[in-house]
Parts: structure tokens; sequence; C-alpha cells
């Protein structure tokens, strides 16, 4: 199987199989726009924003995931499911709060989708059902709000309604 | 095959050797301009900065607006609208990706809770385009006001600024109020626009001392190049001559300035007393027209106020090549309020029945429309044996006046004379390309013949509307085994539903039975009639009611709906009369029909009829 290797910020190098690699589309895009062809894809490329342990962990991913059927287009009228996050992905994910958004910035940066999505589900479940004094907690965020700005932003939430 | 992750080389283990040799040079000096050439890529592709995240930091690792919208798009708008609470970044994040989500915010004078005051004073001096979690707006002041009202004011021209979407405006007002609207753009240093309108749904309800001011009109909508749909709902209660030039007027004003509309594909006109005059205006509309909905109370062509015939054939002929779906209305079929004849507002005597016109070949020829995808005929309140025959619309041959015709409805209200044979055309040819028909007439009259004449006019039905009638509903589950869609309007028979669906007598299991209990049912034992597993292929299943109850026990999920095997959708469309609160499917066994079947139960703030009006 023919290879191509993928350099971190540090400077790390992985070599990945080229189908792998094909699942980030930056990836993907790349090497067809350069036209590397799969039996000459022996070529370093650099990824200036994914570190070495988080490009680990992108990789580890993406092989697990590599027979999966590409994910479905967005779509806003689609029920919002977060409950089905598989068990592997479930356990993979179980790190760090800063290694989560990592991976999640890597997926995003790198553009694979089915990556992006668990990741965001996992962080959508710890944002559900708390209140955005919980939230500010849970990710350390500053309330840049003035009191009179909270206000006027709970009397609009006041007229929302579902579709 | 992908070398252990363990099996980390470094750099310079890959970057191509200054000391290679010379054989190797070629190869080499290719190699390194590949690499280049991917640095290169990797840094226009994939920036080395990532976006300006100022404030934005989630623990130690900045959140760029991509990837916070894609966590925020996960969540539902209840969880949405708390998050625009965390902080600036999170409320601009959860702003974008819930306005889509929302409904349009209704605003009413007259509702205690979301009154036009507490509205105008949270939209005052706010960005609409920006920061609000709404873009749609139906304003209803329903209400007769007898001055301009300074809420109204404020809200409207927060709406008209820009970037509002969607806007249904029912009038019922002193249109000076547009007058001082516009003052206050001005005031702002702007003015009233809608270059972002897509759908103007406008109604007015005229009233004594309702004067032509409303032609600011023109002005205001001179910029709606995004307009994709107008519906026009011109009301009124009291026939008062002077009211028709006033709509001519309206309609004018529209027409003399259609150049503003000409990206409109979709137009609803509706005013209680149609006229002549007033479809020779519209005649004058030159940009095509795909959905096309008329609509006119019902009065007798004597008092020269009833849908007006061969103006009506004129307007259609000059759409004839461009239009897809036609629906024509005669007779009301929303908004008719049994107390208004009590208030002496609404005029309606014995002898004003209606006469739809295409059914009558004497007032209208309908061009042939090749396009044409949908045909809807709407008549209500039918009750005069001497127009009976007027009904029918043996005149028409629908393969040859809609060749391309897909759906057919002719809906019925308050029908309540025997001649039923009258519902369809008695055509020779039946039509081979109508797959949808929809006959969702009155309740109260079955209709024998019904069945066999639809079947004889379209062969190729495939998604059926039809009011529940015993004997027409087991034919049906008898004869039609292609049909995948079926709407079953039942009206108020909710409480007998089971017993429809299952073919069972219902005092056989109206008990609550227990989940195991019902699996144990033994059914068949006690059908006596045809009933939904007989359409083998059937898909979808709407329930219409105007019932507050919604009851469908364990017996029905089990022994219907999950033992069709291609059945995967169930739909409650709830109408009713008066506003409830126990909506109930009472079965004990939902998360396993659940989990089969895509269940839904939609209750309507709007009467029944109403959803079959303007577009």
């Amino acid at each position: 199987m023919p290879v191509v290797r993928l350099q971190s910020v540090d400077g790390e190098v992985f070599p990945v199989d080229v189908e792998i690699a094909r699942m980030s589309f930056a990836i993907r895009n790349m090497l067809d726009d350069l036209g590397v062809q799969d039996n000459d894809a022996e070529e370093v490329i650099p990824l200036p924003n994914v570190t070495g342990p988080i490009l680990r962990k992108v990789i580890e991913w993406c092989t697990h995931h590599k027979d999966d059927p590409p994910p479905p287009e967005e779509d806003d009228t689609r029920e919002k499911r977060t409950d089905d996050i598989p068990a592997w992905d479930q356990e993979f994910l179980r790190v760090d709060q800063a290694v989560l958004f990592d991976i999640i910035l890597a997926a995003n940066y790198l553009d694979i989708k089915g990556l992006l999505d668990v990741t965001c589900k996992t962080v959508a479940n710890m944002i559900k059902g708390k209140t955005p004094e919980e939230i500010r907690k849970l990710f350390n965020i500053k309330n840049d709000f003035t009191p009179a700005e909270e206000e006027q932003i709970r009397k609009e939430n006041e007229w929302c309604e579902e579709k | 095959m992908l070398q252990s992750l363990t099996d980390v080389r470094t750099k310079e283990d890959h970057l191509p050797s200054q000391n290679s040799s010379q054989t190797s040079d070629l190869a080499d000096s290719q190699q390194v301009q590949i690499f280049q050439h991917l640095k290169k890529m990797a840094e226009s592709m994939l920036p080395v900065e990532l976006p300006s995240t100022e404030g934005n930091t989630v623990g130690n690792t900045a959140l760029i607006e991509d990837v916070l919208m894609c966590i925020l798009r996960k969540l539902e708008v209840p969880d949405l609208m708390l998050c625009r609470l965390v902080n600036k970044f999170w409320c601009r994040c959860a702003t974008r990706v819930v306005k889509p989500r929302t409904k349009a915010v209704k605003i009413t004078r007259e509702s205690h809770q979301k009154n036009l005051m507490k509205f105008a004073r949270t939209v005052e001096g706010k960005d609409p385009s920006r920061c609000l979690p709404y873009e749609k707006y139906h304003i209803d002041i329903s209400q007769r006001i007898a001055q301009a009202d300074p809420y109204f004011v404020t809200v409207f021209d927060h709406i008209s600024q820009e970037k509002c979407k969607k806007l249904k405006l029912i009038f019922h007002f002193r249109p000076e109020v547009l007058v001082d609207a516009e003052k206050a753009a001005v005031a702002r240093n702007g003015k009233m626009s809608f270059v972002s309108l897509e759908n103007l749904d406008l109604k007015i309800r005229f009233y004594d001392g309702f004067t032509p001011q409303f032609m600011n009109m023109e002005e205001l909508l001179q910029d709606s190049e995004g307009l994709r749909k107008i519906n026009l709902s011109l009301t009124s209660y009291i026939i008062n001559e002077r009211q028709h030039p006033i709509v001519s007027s309206i309609l004018r004003c529209f027409t003399n300035t259609q150049n503003n509309f000409r990206n409109v594909t979709t137009l609803g006109i509706d005013y209680s007393y149609l006229k002549s005059e007033h479809l020779k205006i519209l005649t004058a509309w030159s940009h095509p027209i795909k959905t096309l909905a008329l609509g006119t109370f019902d009065l007798k062509p004597d008092k020269r106020v009833g849908f007006p015939g061969e103006a009506l054939t004129e307007f259609l002929t000059s759409q004839k090549d461009t239009l897809l779906n036609l629906r024509i209305c005669v007779g009301k079929p929303y908004e008719w309020e049994d107390h208004a004849e009590d208030q002496g507002e609404l005029i309606f005597q014995d002898d004003n029945v209606y006469i739809p016109p295409v059914c009558n070949p004497q007032r209208v020829t309908l061009p042939k429309m090749p396009k044409l995808r949908s045909f809807e005929v709407l008549a209500s309140n039918p009750n005069k044996v001497g127009v009976m025959w007027a009904w029918r619309l043996d005149h028409l041959s629908l393969p040859e006046t809609f060749p391309s015709l897909k759906k057919f409805s002719l809906i019925m209200f308050w029908y309540s004379f025997g001649d039923s044979t009258g519902f369809l055309p008695k055509l020779d040819q039946p039509s081979q390309t109508v797959e949808e028909v929809n006959l969702p007439a009155s309740k109260d009259r079955p209709d024998p013949a019904l069945f066999h004449r639809m079947i004889r006019l379209f062969p190729k039905i495939s998604s059926l509307e039809i009011c529940y009638e015993r004997m027409t509903f087991e034919n049906i589950c008898l004869s039609l085994p292609g049909l995948v869609k079926l709407t079953l309007h039942l009206g108020e028979d909710l409480l007998h539903l089971d017993s429809i669906l299952t073919g069972a007598p219902s005092l056989e299991h109206r008990a609550t039975l227990c989940e195991k209990e019902a699996e144990k049912f033994n059914i068949e034992s006690v059908r006596s009639r045809p009933s939904l597993i007989n359409l083998i292929n059937l898909e979808e299943l709407v329930i219409t009611t105007e019932d507050y109850y919604v009851r469908i026990t364990d017996v029905t999920v089990h022994h219907v709906f999950l033992v069709m095997k291609k059945f995967s959708k169930l739909t409650i469309d709830a109408y009713p009369w008066e506003e409830r609160t126990n909506w109930i499917i009472s079965s004990k066994c939902m998360a396993k029909l659940k989990e089969k079947v895509k269940t839904t139960l939609n209750v309507h703030n709007k009467c029944y009829r109403e959803k079959f009006f303007l577009p």
C-alpha cells in the first residue's frame, strides 16, 4: 500500500497509507491538485497547525474508520442526534478537554468530516442541559456581557419558538 | 499497510539527502521540488495562523468560529438559547445557528404575554440583520385602532430595515401607520425597505372608513427584487360597492410596478367579491407565474360579483404556458367565523350559493396548460339543488387540458346535499399522469360512488387524501394495493380510530390492554372488515383530525403498524376547533412504534380548511 508522510508542526513525521490520508479532504485536494499518484506519493506533507501527539490521535481515528461509508451531508432539517456516538469513539475521545479541542481543531483544519462530527457531538453532549454559568465554568469562559446586555438577550430569547 | 504509529521517524529521515549519489540526483531533485510544492500548497491551503480568536477561548484552546458553529449545530433550540447567554462570541455563533430554526415571531395586540409593546421594547435600536435570533415576523394587528400606534411604528420600522426574510402582515388598522413608520425611518437616517423580503403575505380587512392611503405600499415595495411570493388577502364582511375600486387600485399598484416583482413566481389573490375588473387588471401581469391561487366568496352571478368566468379564462390563458400549480377557491375555506353572522358582520344568505366556475361549462373554458402539475378546486357551502348540475366537470378533460397533471384535488366543505356523484368529472378518458388525488369532502355525506369513479379516473394513483367513510375506505383497502401514501381525514371520529385501522369492531380492543396483552391479542379472530394492512405498499399514513384527543392503542400498533412491512411514517395533523391540552397518542408501546415508524404529532394553530388556501 503506498504511503504519504505527514509532518506535524513539531517535526514528527508519520507514514500513513494514502487511502487513510485521503480521508482528510485537505490532504486529498493537495494530492489531487499536485497530481501525486498513489504509487509516487512517498512525499512529506507538512501540517503546520497540528502537533505530533494530536496528529497521532487523528491517524489512529482515521485508521479505525477507514472502511466507514462517507458521512451524510449536513442537513438542517435532519433530527439532531448526539446519542449515537459509537462505543469505540466514546472511549477514544475520553481525553483531557484540551486534547479534545485540539482534535476538533485538527479535524476542522484537515477537513475530516467524520472526526469533526463525532468530536463536536461529544462537546455538544457536555453542553446539553447546562445553564450559561455552568457552560462558562465547564469551559473556563469569561462572561463579557454587562448585566444589561444579558437581560437584553434574555428578552430576545423569550420570542423564540422552535419550528 | 499503515506503518505502526510508533514507527515515527524524524523530518530529516525523510527529507531528500544532500549527499545522495549522482544516479539519484535527478530523482532527489524531483523530490525536493515536490516537497517544496507540497509545503507551499499546505501553507496556502492550510493557514499557518489560525483565524483571530481573541476572547474565544475554551479552556486553553482557542476556538475558531467555524468550529464552535459546528458544535452548536448539534444542539436543540432550547440549549442554543442558553448558549446565547454564555458570552458575546458564543452569542454571535448561536444566533446564526438558531435563526433558521425558529418560527416566525408572531406579534398580536390581543395576546397578553407577547404583546406589541413588549416586542417593540425588545427590538428597539437593535440591528435586525445581525443580533436577533429570528428573521421572520407575523404581525397581526387584529384590533381596530383609531390612530397610529407608536409601538407598531417601532416594530414596523425595525422589520423594514433589512434582512427580514419572511413577513406576514395582517392589516386591520388604519394604513396611516405606514406613513408614521416611514417618518420613523427618516428619523433614524434610514428608509423603509423590504429589499430582503422573500414572502409578502398581506391581509387587509376592510372596514368603513378604509382609505386608499394604502398606496404607500407602492413605494415601500419598489426595491423588492428578492420577493418570490405574494399573497394578497382582502377580506370584507360587508358588501360595499365602494371597496371594489380600492381593490382595483391595490391590484393596479402591483401590476403597474411589476418590474419590482419580476422574481415573483407564486401569486395568491383572495378577495371576498372578486370581479371581472380585478382579473382584467391581473391579466397585465407579464412575468411568468408558476403557482397561482385565486379565491373569492360565494355570490350569485346576478349580483354581478360572482366569480367572473371570462375574465378568469383570459387571465389563465395569459399564464397557461408557465403555470405549474393552479388553485381556485370559491366560497370561503377558512376564517369562517360562526359568531360573525350573529354580529351582523357577515352577510351570507341562503340564496347566496356558490358556483365553482371550472365546473360550469357555460362560464369558463380552461385553456390547455401543458406544464400544469397540480390542479385544485376548493368549494364550500353548496346548498342549492338548482345549481348541482353546474358542479359537474363533464366538460373538463383532464388528459387534454392538463397533459402533465400529477395532482388533482377537489376539496369540498360543508357539503350537505346528496348528489355526491358530482364530485368528480365524468371523464371518458382517464388521466394516466395523475398520481396524487385529494378529495377531503365533508364527512357528513358519504359518497358511495366516489371510490369507483376515482379508480376509473386515476388508475395510476399512489397518494390519496380522503375523508373517512366506511364503505369507501374499505374499498380503498381492498382495491388500491399500489397506494404508497394515504391521508385520512377523520374529522372528529378519532374515538373509533383503532377500529378503522384494524378492521375489528371498536369494542373489541378499546380496553386498555397492556403491551404484552396487546401482542397476544388475536386480532384475526375479531377482524371483520378490510383494514389498513391490506395496503401492502403503504409507506405513509397521515391522519388529519379536528378533534382534540388522539387515541391509538397498543393493539393498533402491534397488529397494524408493526406488521406492515413498508410502513415507515405516521403523521397526525390536528386542527383543533378549540385550544385543548390533552393531545395523546395513548399507546403504551410508543417506543417500539418509533423504532420502526417515524411518528409525528402536529398540532396546528389554524383551521383545517386554512391549509388549503393561499400557497
